[in-house]
């Protein structure tokens, strides 16, 4: 029988990779849906980047974890090169934004989604052992290694990027040992300092700012506002309001604005895969990217949304159930940072496209259309699933 | 480390995902019907589809207004700049140096152009400034002479200043890209010229045409530059400017033919910026646009009263549209609003009735309009049709009026009004009303002066202008008088028939008239002295004395009853509130304007009941349409209410209306049916000229009644009422003429004269005779 300890199929954690077949599966049926039309239909780049990711993937599975966690250091020290050196080797597009890297063929790179995984790594080979203490001293060390690529990325300008490291981070020093009261303090600040941001002049750029407006004045509200001011017969200030809404509609609301249209006309069972009239319509922008969640509102309805909510959940719990089982202590704190960085951008990216959160560029994880995204994904969830088969083991001598 | 921690980890996680999966409950099952109307409201765009407009067509099924499909030949200078390549040449060398070239220009030099570009050196095209005029540049080599060359360029620019020497030729894919230039611009030329000779435009024309457009864009552009004083980035300015108005299309010629269509269907991709627009215009066929044309009317923009109505309730339904719950009242709105907006709103663009009929019988004439609603992307590109309904053609409307008998009115009344008529030099404003008495249907209606259609259409502001009011029905209401003619003498046959019914007076009655009397006071005359007179006699030589004295016998009342029974001081409804059309549903619109006075209710000393019966004050005010009605009620014995519709389209023919029998027998109808055939036969008759006129044959079949009724300080009008033929009336008529000073026999009996040469008429009267 083919198997045996070193067979790659063998002892493989379908909690994990189930979900993520099925994540796949929908975004290539969403890619199909959202560039049918296009001069490109992208999914089968989708397809391609797919098949990549697995290549890449099963280099991992065959190095093993445990090489590769020698290499942490050098990867991250690259990135972080990379990334510093983005202005000067990387192609900015229209609004001046320096993310990726064009490889040439029409294949783009973009660093920002492999830092992730670098840090995670890191992080893992820093806390392994010594873990995080009472003292506030013991997170400088992790502080720093999170710090510098978070602006190092919002830089480029990548605010979403970012955002997800911080949940890596959080997660991670979390289970290394962090002390409740310090994980809470950690929590507050955050949420303190983030709106701080907006006011403290350079941090974020005017666009950043009026998605931040947009989204707390969302346009159901300034509807309501208006059709109250309209009852009580304050026609001016009604038509003020109007006039407003329909500027919004034309400009930086739109887009998260569409994406709740979107996603609420689906209903309980959609519209049907590419009938939807938002879709057909292509008033979402980037809805074959980061916005793709909004097309499987309103092509799948409540049903759809609740399945891919529900796959990714399954998904983190598959990742965090191999954390859970890993004594190892480096093979479990890669396998919270990964299962951080897709959760908490997986949340990110639900919350922008429903509503509940100011937009920023986030892709989904394994659904939205996107090479490097895709790859470094992938790569990540092929480090769980080599973690999970040898969990047993420990890496290093303390 | 702790495995619970890893708990914490999950728990943070599911928390964050179920908030957002109850997030997405609200959204996508308690806010869905929200949602999906505002979804619906975003990308379905409607296009109307226009619904053909009803005919007017006279008795006979002539058409006064019809609907022709009219092709025009349009251009759009984007497109053409920009997807045409003698366009793009134009345009790739007005962004390298500044100069506008014209199209003709373009015509001639474009394949020169193109190999002479090739000397440009690509760091030239990099440093053009603005930056955006270079990138323009860029995309227009593009454009022209392929993707390789424009890529090459561009990366060549890329990578930091090229090398100086290096020129678009040296570029790989330039001795292609040129060759295939070459080739389009041939087939341009061919399809360019092919348009040009088939629209018969010629080519001169067309870039005198295209040249003018363009020249018109590039001034309007510096007027607002201008008006903007010294903006920061001028090129990029004119350029948002020109983005906004060079979409605009321009109209190069019209009344193409369809060959000229097709071939601009055919062949459009090498007729990129012109295209051949075909719509569905309201035509007056020349021949007869002039004739009713007041009535008839025209049809024009939507008023400014539409235009607010349209916008809105567009503004409401999107509104209603993005609201989270409606209540029962507000869905009902929402419902009707769509309807609204959809079938029934004018566009700002549409035609719509403004004057006279067009305007009166807009609903019947404007038919359905037909939609599209249809799912597009912003940049336009169709997805798929969604729903539709076709539109409803107009219904065509046929009238009552005869086009000949309209015509030969109007060209008398003109002919008056020339002076021609009678010689005179000067001439009088006046209306014509000739009606069939038996059914009510108004054969002809006419009234000096008259406005021509292009009038009409181009000169109305010098129309309302025009102090003799040629925009003003004197068959309906007050010319330039400001105030409705009293009938005068007219009125006798009904005083007399009064005088019969109320038992005061006899068919034989005899009064004497020896010139003038003295009543309370007043002294009121008579023309002449006529002596010793019969009612027949008094009628025929309209003896003033006669029913002075048959008044003072009769007293007011009756008169005033009897001249309330012919139907004197109330609106005929000859359109609006028109008891035969409102049984078919029809409610005409305002447009055509009937202006009578009410008759009033008063007490009738002696004085007032003798001027009544002469018809002047208290009876001041009648239109000839009323004279004609009543003079067709003593012909038939029924007041019969005049109808101006024949029949509507699917709705049938219009039925006559509830007519009112005259309040008298039929033996004191016969006594004053005589006397009005003796105003004619009698040598002493008023209107005894018309023998000598017509003929004693033609003369013999017609009976009426002249009048020269006083007016303050003007000269007295003139009128000359009646029916024929004299059994079995056909037509009643009416002429008035506005202060002639003449007396009615002498000024309107020449007018039926004329009008009974024409054929229709006479065969009317001589019905044995055929026409």
């Amino acid at each position: 029988m083919r198997g045996g300890r070193d067979s790659p199929f063998h002892d493989l954690p379908w909690s994990v990779l189930l979900p993520a077949l099925g994540l796949l599966v929908v975004g290539l049926l969403f890619v199909w849906s959202t560039t049918r039309h296009a001069a490109d239909p992208l999914w089968t780049r989708q397809l391609a980047f797919v098949g990549a990711g697995t290549l890449a993937g099963l280099v991992v599975l065959k190095v093993g974890v445990r090489q590769l966690a020698e290499l942490s250091w050098p990867v991250y020290l690259a990135l972080g090169a990379l990334l510093l050196a983005m202005p000067l080797v990387a192609s900015s597009d229209s609004s001046g934004t320096v993310r990726w890297i064009n490889l040439g063929f029409g294949f783009k790179l973009q660093p920002s989604e492999f830092v992730k995984l670098g840090l995670v790594f890191v992080l893992a080979r820093h806390l392994q052992h010594r873990g995080v203490t009472n003292t506030w001293r013991s997170y400088t060390g992790p502080f720093l290694l999170t710090l510098v690529p978070f602006f190092l990325v919002m830089r480029q300008p990548d605010l979403g990027s970012a955002l997800v490291l911080l949940p890596i981070f959080m997660a991670m020093v979390t289970v290394s040992g962090a002390r409740v009261r310090h994980v809470v303090l950690l929590t507050v600040s955050a949420l303190v300092l983030m709106p701080l941001a907006y006011f403290v002049p350079g941090v974020l750029r005017e666009y950043q700012k009026e998605r931040i407006d947009a989204f707390l004045r969302p346009i159901p509200a300034l509807m309501a506002d208006a059709r109250e001011l309209r009852q009580k017969r304050d026609h001016e200030a009604a038509q003020q309001v109007e006039a407003h809404i329909s500027e919004l509609k034309r400009g930086t609301g739109r887009q998260q604005y569409y994406s709740v249209v979107a996603i609420g006309s689906g209903g309980l069972l959609g519209a049907g895969l590419g009938d939807g009239l938002q879709n057909k319509g292509n008033r979402v922008p980037v809805r074959h990217a980061d916005f793709i969640f909004c097309i499987v509102g309103e092509e799948w309805g409540l049903l759809g949304t609740t399945t891919v909510v529900a796959l990714y959940a399954l998904l983190v719990s598959g990742i965090l159930g191999v954390a859970y089982r890993t004594r190892e202590p480096f093979g479990r704190l890669v396998c919270v940072g990964v299962a951080a960085q897709l959760g908490g951008q997986a949340l990110m990216n639900l919350g922008i496209a429903s509503g509940m959160l100011p937009v920023t560029g986030v892709p989904l994880p394994l659904l939205s259309y996107g090479g490097s995204s895709l790859v470094a994904t992938l790569l990540g969830l092929a480090c769980v699933v080599d973690i999970s088969r040898q969990r047993l083991t420990v890496f290093f001598e303390s | 480390m702790r495995r619970q921690r890893v708990t914490v980890v999950f728990a943070a996680l599911v928390i964050g995902l179920t908030l957002v999966e109850l997030r997405l409950v609200r959204l996508q099952l308690l806010q869905r019907e929200m949602w999906e109307r505002e979804s619906r409201r975003s990308t379905m765009q409607f296009e109307t589809v226009p619904a053909e407009r009803g005919w007017i067509l006279d008795r006979h099924g002539e058409p006064l207004a019809k609907t022709e499909e009219v092709r025009e030949l349009d251009f759009h200078f984007r497109e053409w700049r920009r997807a045409s390549g003698l366009g793009q040449a134009a345009a790739l060398a007005w962004l390298l140096d500044g100069q506008r070239r014209t199209a003709r220009e373009a015509w001639e030099a474009a394949d020169d152009w193109l190999e002479g570009l090739g000397t440009v050196r690509v760091a030239e095209l990099g440093a053009l400034q603005p930056k955006q005029r270079s990138r323009d540049a860029l995309t227009y080599v593009t454009w022209l002479y392929g993707k390789a060359v424009g890529r090459e360029a561009r990366e060549l620019l890329a990578d930091g200043p090229p090398d100086p020497a290096t020129t678009l030729a040296d570029l790989a894919g330039f001795a292609e890209g040129l060759a295939e230039a070459h080739r389009r611009l041939a087939a341009e030329r061919g399809a360019l010229e092919d348009l040009a000779r088939v629209s018969g435009l010629g080519l001169e024309a067309l870039w005198s045409g295209v040249d003018a457009i363009v020249e018109g864009i590039d001034r309007r552009v510096a007027k607002v530059l201008e008006a903007d004083g010294a903006p920061d980035d001028p090129f990029g300015r004119a350029r948002e400017l020109h983005a906004e108005f060079d979409g605009d299309a321009q109209s190069l010629a019209d009344g193409l033919s369809y060959d000229c269509q097709t071939l601009a269907a055919v062949r459009e991709h090498e007729l990129a910026g012109f295209a051949v627009q075909a719509s569905r215009r309201r035509v007056y066929p020349p021949a007869v646009a002039d004739v009713a044309a007041r009535l008839v009317g025209r049809v024009g923009l939507p008023r400014p009263a539409d235009a607010e109505q349209a916008t809105g309730d567009r503004v409401r339904l999107s509104d209603l549209s993005s609201l989270d719950d409606l209540s029962a009242e507000e869905l009902v709105e929402y419902e009707q609003l769509r309807i609204r907006v959809r079938e029934i709103d004018y566009a700002s663009t549409e035609e719509r009735g403004r004057l006279g009929l067009e305007a009166a019988l807009e609903t019947q004439l404007r038919g359905k309009r037909g939609w599209i609603a249809a799912v597009r992307d912003p940049q336009g590109n169709l997805d798929g049709e969604v729903e539709s309904a076709p539109p409803q053609r107009g219904l065509n409307v046929t009238l009552s009026i005869d086009l000949q008998l309209q015509q030969a009115c109007e060209q008398t009344l003109q002919r008056v009004l020339d002076g021609r008529l009678h010689g005179r030099g000067e001439g009088w404003p006046g209306a014509i009303v000739l009606l069939d008495p038996q059914t009510g249907q108004v054969l002809a209606m006419a009234s000096a002066p008259m406005p021509t259609r292009s009038q009409l259409e181009k000169g109305y502001g010098a129309l309302e202008q025009d102090a003799l009011g040629p925009l003003y029905d004197r068959c309906l209401g007050p010319g330039s008088t400001k105030n409705l003619p009293p009938p005068g003498s007219t009125f006798k046959p009904f005083a007399a028939l009064a005088a019969l019914e109320a038992g005061r007076v006899s068919a034989g009655q005899s009064f004497e008239c020896d010139g003038q009397i003295t009543v309370g006071g007043q002294t009121l005359g008579c023309l002449s002295h006529h002596g010793q007179l019969s009612l027949q006699e008094a009628v025929a030589r309209s003896c003033n004395l006669y029913f002075y004295q048959l008044a003072d016998a009769t007293g007011g009342e009756p008169l005033h009853a009897m001249a309330l029974a012919a139907g004197f001081g109330a609106p005929t409804h000859l359109l609006r509130g028109n008891a035969a059309l409102e049984s078919l549903g029809i409610r005409p619109e305002s447009g055509v304007v009937e202006k009578t006075v009410p008759l009033p209710e008063q007490e009738f000393h002696r004085v007032d009941a003798m001027r009544l019966a002469i018809g002047q004050a208290p009876l001041d005010d009648v239109t000839p349409l009323q004279v004609a009605v009543a003079f067709g009620a003593l012909g038939t014995g029924v007041v019969q209410p005049p109808t101006l519709i024949a029949a509507v389209e699917g709705y049938g023919p219009v039925p006559p209306g509830p007519g009112q029998p005259l309040p008298a027998s039929a033996g004191h109808l016969a006594t004053v049916r005589d006397a009005l055939a003796a105003v004619v036969d009698l040598p002493g008759g008023t209107a005894h000229g018309l023998r000598a006129l017509v003929g004693g044959e033609l003369a013999g079949r017609i009976a009426g009644k002249t009048g020269t009724p006083e007016v303050q300080n003007k000269p007295d009008h003139s009128w000359f009422a009646g029916y024929m033929p004299r059994e079995q009336p056909r037509v009643a008529f009416a002429i008035l003429l506005e202060h002639t000073g003449e007396h009615g026999g002498d000024a309107c009996v020449p007018v039926l004269a004329e009008l009974l040469a024409c054929p229709a008429l006479r065969a009317l009267v001589l019905p044995e005779q055929g026409p």
